[in-house]
């Protein structure tokens, strides 16, 4: 009986850990996703902002609204 | 359009320069950003290396996306602002016309052995006396057209261009016995 017993409680076990195992590689693989999604956020953001910056300062140094004026 | 003695508008010339020379200087501050964060990490340890460089790839990749998307954006608001300036130049150039068409204005030279008849006259310029042979709505101005020397000129026969001091276009001799200027 005491047999049996352990017996079932060894089956409860090794689903038990399978179950753990699948969690943790979901788990990690989460992790893993989100330091590549935050490293890629970060990548966008840090592109945007550059980009944005030089295309502002492009567009003051250039866009002048006012005719070209002539030596006299 | 004959060249003329007068300063371009914005709106026909320099802003498509600006445009051109805004997108090409951006693009390549962002070329210059990146190869400035690739050379930083060039001279560091392993680590900052890869950080540095990812940067610089960052830069080049999203940088690349948001130019395009600034630059699509600006060529976009350009062309709609001109779009408006155009339709208008259209409009005052029509309505010049339909006024002289439906008013019979032309002009006749009273000089003898001339007698041109013309549609618009050569006009001077009362600051500089330059002349201009072509003076309505075109590229020079909409309503008015700025002389080399700085002086403001009217385009059309609706805002006084007709004041100023006309000559033949055929023997260049004076059309208004009003007007007798004298070059300083």
């Amino acid at each position: 009986m005491i047999r049996r017993y352990i017996e079932v409680d060894d089956d409860d076990n090794a689903g038990a850990s399978l179950f753990g195992y699948f969690i943790l590689l979901m788990l990690a693989l989460a992790a893993i996703a989100f330091v590549l999604a935050a490293f890629v956020f970060a990548g966008a953001l840090l592109g945007g902002w550059v980009a944005i910056s030089n295309y502002t300062k492009s567009f003051i140094k250039n866009v002048k609204l006012e005719r070209p004026t002539l030596a006299p | 359009m004959k060249d003329q003695p007068a300063i371009k508008s914005y709106f026909f010339e320099k802003g498509y320069k600006d445009l051109s020379n805004t997108i090409k200087d951006s693009w390549s501050s962002n070329i210059a950003s990146a190869l400035d964060l690739f050379a930083k990490g060039g001279a560091r340890e392993w680590h900052a290396k890869i950080v540095y460089f990812s940067a610089g790839l960052a830069v080049i990749i999203f940088g690349a996306v948001l130019f395009s998307v600034l630059s699509l954006l600006h060529i976009v608001l350009l062309f709609l602002v001109f779009l408006v300036i155009y339709i208008s130049y259209t409009l005052v150039l029509a309505v010049d016309y339909l006024y002289r068409v439906k008013n019979k204005i032309t002009t006749s030279c009273p000089n003898s052995g001339c007698f041109e008849k013309n549609v618009v006259p050569v006009y001077q310029c009362p600051n500089c006396f330059a002349e201009h042979d072509e003076l309505w709505p075109g590229k020079f101005g909409i309503l008015n057209r700025t002389c080399n020397c700085g002086a403001e000129l009217p385009t059309t026969f609706l805002n006084g261009r007709n004041k100023l001091y006309a000559s033949c276009p055929k023997c260049r001799k004076n059309l208004s016995k009003r007007f007798n200027p004298e070059p300083l």
